[in-house]
């Protein structure tokens, strides 16, 4: 997080860096598209939550500055007064559902193929079950439903997580809708 | 008195709570505008709350002067750090509290902004409100009634229970990860550890403009980008920082009262409305993430444990100052460490799979190998792929990492056996706060023939660590130092001379493993005295740049030893270089080995060999072993010996960490 004055010296003789580095990725990564209006009972799409959007890969010998300003995380979308953006949902339903999916995707991938794992935990509490255990085995044994391909949405795995939990009704879990 | 402080929050949140349509569950859409007051209450109460704040010098309060971020700068003038326009109500606000404190009273009957972007100033400082009610028991019946719907939206989001400062780690292979980083998990009150990714994670960053690299260290070093806190769901975090950029997370939970707890929440909702100029050295990410705990409790004392510049980890030394603020550690490791332990506990058979598995998912296990064997080494394989190939896993766009993945991961859910995971363990000789400090003086007595006889040394390094270095706190096999400069006294002939300098001098040793084939890698840039006959003491200016690899012996990487080609050039006005320039550059290779001896003790040893193309000599070499001896937590005694062309000198020193 620090730099000494000195480091404008080896800049000097490595402006050429910014020839280096990746001129066309803008540095702040915005969501892919603006946040929808939300109406009443209508789904959201979770479009630009993945964490590929929000890490911004400047190229070149600007990565090694960008570790003093840590500036990785999309910006805009997180600024505390400006307003939630859709990435920012932590209270148990679908739409919060279909975020933390999207965000913690590869994480829940490889949770969902050992029927266990943090992400299963969470999930379980975003979807308002009891028993991550019994969620965990009942997600492992649908794996291949929820993850038919590698290609396959983000949405469409919500879509199937959710319709699994919902039809078995010994899981319990309440806020399986949206 | 805090039941009348959380009632003046409660009845902004209650108002936000009872105006229809704000909290309608299945409209998740956070409120974008505040209502304006329904009542006016008594106008005239300003005027009384003023003279009684007057009369008390609240503006010296010390909670005040922390909400304001006002410090005595090195002009001796008071001034605020916040400096977004927003943040001030009153025109001299920025230097004067006092006129801040009236301005901020007086703020609660102003009419409503023009602007409906801009909350009203009872709204934007929801923490002063809070501290003022606390100080003059603000009678609410004479306050214009007011809902804070965005505030009150906030503050239901992140249903604040605890505060904990988590630590980002080092990792030098990846350069974004070169220094620790700090920000702050926020705990959903009630909420279970299990759903810890659900918390609030909430940063201060630069807003960084530009890709140039020299205009980036220009801007950051000058304050010319603005920093602004976010709040973003803590698995955000967690992604980035241990999966992506593989480093561990330290998480230090704070013991901080409920009323302290909410100040935090309220004044970081202070802070989101403006922004404050990012200075790397001394107000950044760290700094801010402090000051925000600070402002929490006004017996809490922070700050005043740090020194220019800041560093993360002085931060974190900063926490363990104040008696029983951290109530516990815990550690996340990043996929790296968790990887390097999975493979530690696979057995013969389950590795020879496990290499098969990450170049061919469809390669088939032995028979006899039970299926909880085989899926621990289908999590094993999945989880170095995610190493391996970071990148492709992020972005997606590697068709054949992707298949790789996806049948491994069908593979695994075949065996309806739920993962038993071994926790890593902690590493708690590594814990940031254990290391040496940040700075470092010597002493040194030493002998060398051929430079006149006896030397006295004097060292200075300005921040981190070297290999040779206390190992605790730091990563064994890394080196990240700035300003480490040695200064010589030579009684015979009287003389005083700088010996060398560095502005950064860097090396990164990461040692080979079965699956893991990194790059290590040194620079250095700096001056030094050349001892050959090149040109035979002088100060030579120079740039070094090392690559190879690192191969460790033993357990946790005891003993390294390294192989780097380094290529390298210096400059010196006398210098008898290329073509008999100034200039010499040279190329060659640099061999040597890092030796953990016990817990403190450290040995190192290296010798390069440099060609230098049509210079005279037309070649080079150096030679020098260390050892390091930790005596006390900041106290170390070492033996340092060269040897070079024209000279061999060695010196024995003590050295303080401060």
């Amino acid at each position: 997080m620090r730099k000494t004055t000195w480091i404008v010296a080896i800049g000097t003789l490595l402006v050429s860096g910014s020839a280096l580095a990746d001129g066309a990725a803008p540095p702040a990564a915005a969501p892919a598209a603006p946040p929808p209006k939300v109406s009443h009972g209508a789904k959201y799409g979770a479009a630009g939550c993945g964490l590929g959007s929000m890490i911004i890969s400047s190229g070149g010998i600007v990565q090694i500055f960008a570790a003093t300003t840590n500036a990785t995380s999309a910006n805009q979308t997180f600024g505390i007064t400006s307003g939630t953006s859709n990435c920012d949902d932590t209270e148990a339903g679908g739409g919060s559902a279909r975020v933390f999916v999207q965000a913690n995707r590869v994480a829940l991938a490889k949770d969902i193929s050992r029927g266990s794992g943090e992400t299963i935990d969470n999930l379980a509490v975003l979807a308002g079950c009891n028993d991550s255990k019994a969620v965990g085995a009942t997600l492992q044994h649908n794996f291949r439903t929820i993850f038919p391909d590698a290609s396959v949405s983000s949405d469409q795995v919500t879509d199937s997580i959710l319709t699994t939990l919902k039809s078995d009704s010994s899981l319990a879990c309440s806020a399986v809708d949206g | 008195m805090i039941r009348a402080t959380l009632g003046l929050a409660a009845i902004v949140v209650a108002l936000t709570l009872l105006l229809p349509g704000v909290s309608a569950a299945a409209d998740r859409s956070a409120p974008t505008v505040d209502e304006p007051a329904t009542s006016q209450g008594d106008p005239s109460y300003a005027n009384e709350l003023v003279a009684r704040a007057q009369a008390a010098h609240l503006e010296n309060d010390v909670q005040w002067l922390r909400l304001g971020h006002w410090h005595r700068g090195a002009s001796g003038y008071i001034e605020g750090e916040p400096d977004g326009p927003l943040f001030w109500l009153a025109l001299d606000g920025k230097s004067d509290p006092a006129a801040e404190l009236e301005a901020t009273i007086r703020g609660i009957w102003e009419p409503e902004p023009l602007d409906p972007r801009v909350q009203h100033p009872f709204c934007r400082f929801p923490a002063r409100m809070m501290w003022l009610d606390e100080k003059l028991h603000l009678d609410t019946e004479r306050l214009p009634r007011r809902a804070c719907a965005r505030y009150g939206d906030f503050v239901k989001r992140l249903r604040a229970g605890s505060v904990a400062l988590v630590f980002s780690s080092y990792f030098l292979n990846n350069p974004a990860s070169a220094f620790g980083h700090t920000f702050l998990r926020i705990h959903k009150a009630g909420a279970a550890r299990s759903s810890e990714l659900l918390d609030t994670g909430i940063d201060f960053s630069a807003q960084v403009d530009t890709n140039n690299a020299l205009l980036y260290a220009i801007k950051g070093l000058a304050g010319l980008f603005p920093g602004t806190f976010h709040s973003l769901p803590f698995y955000y975090k967690v992604r980035e920082y241990n999966d992506y950029e593989s480093r561990d997370l330290w998480e230090y939970e704070l013991d901080l009262s409920p009323r302290a707890v909410a100040m935090i929440v309220a004044h970081l909702w202070e802070e989101g409305s403006t922004y404050f100029n990012y200075y790397y050295l001394s107000e950044n990410c760290s700094y801010h993430v402090l000051a925000a705990i600070e402002v929490g409790d006004p017996s809490l004392h922070l700050l005043s444990h740090l020194r220019n510049p800041v560093v993360p980890v002085d931060t974190v030394r900063a926490l363990f100052a104040e008696p029983d603020l951290v109530r516990q550690v815990r550690y996340r490791p990043s996929l790296r460490s968790t990887v390097r332990h999975e493979l530690a506990t696979l057995s013969v058979e389950q590795t020879k799979a496990l290499s098969a598995l990450i170049v061919d998912p469809e390669a088939p296990f032995p028979q006899d190998m039970t299926p909880a064997a085989r899926a621990q080494t289908l999590d094993a394989a999945s989880d170095l792929v995610d190493v391996r190939e970071a990148n492709a896993v992020l972005k997606g766009d590697d068709p054949r990492v992707s298949h790789l993945k996806q049948r491994l991961l069908e593979r695994r859910a075949e065996i309806p056996v739920a993962s038993d995971v071994s926790p890593v363990p902690v590493p708690f000789d590594k814990m940031p706060q254990a290391g040496h400090a940040t700075s470092r003086v010597g002493l040194g007595t030493g002998y060398s023939p051929q430079l006149g006889g006896d030397i006295f040394e004097l060292r200075y390094r300005l921040a981190l660590h070297d290999l040779a270095d206390p190992p605790d706190g730091y990563p064994e096999t890394s080196q990240l130092e700035f300003l480490p400069v040695r200064v010589r006294f030579y009684p015979k002939p009287r003389s005083f001379e700088l010996e060398d300098m560095s502005v950064l001098r860097i090396v990164s040793l990461s040692p080979w493993t079965g699956f893991q084939h990194s790059l290590s890698w040194a620079i250095n840039t700096g001056a030094a005295r050349v001892r050959d006959s090149g040109c035979p003491n002088c100060l030579a200016s120079l740039v070094d740049l090392a690559a190879g690899v690192t191969f460790g012996v033993g357990p946790n990487d005891a003993l390294v030893v390294f192989a780097l080609a380094d290529v390298g050039v210096k400059y010196a006005s006398r210098m008898h270089g290329l073509d008999d320039s100034d200039w010499r550059p040279g190329i060659g290779p640099v061999g040597g080995l890092r030796w953990r001896l016990a817990r403190t003790l450290v040995w190192t040893a290296d010798a390069t060999w440099s060609w230098l193309p049509l210079a005279k000599p037309n070649g080079t070499w150096l030679a020098e072993t260390s050892a390091r001896w930790g005596l006390a937590p900041d106290v170390a005694i070492g033996f340092d010996l060269r040897v070079q062309p024209i000279a061999t000198d060695g010196v024995f020193s003590t050295m303080l960490y401060y």
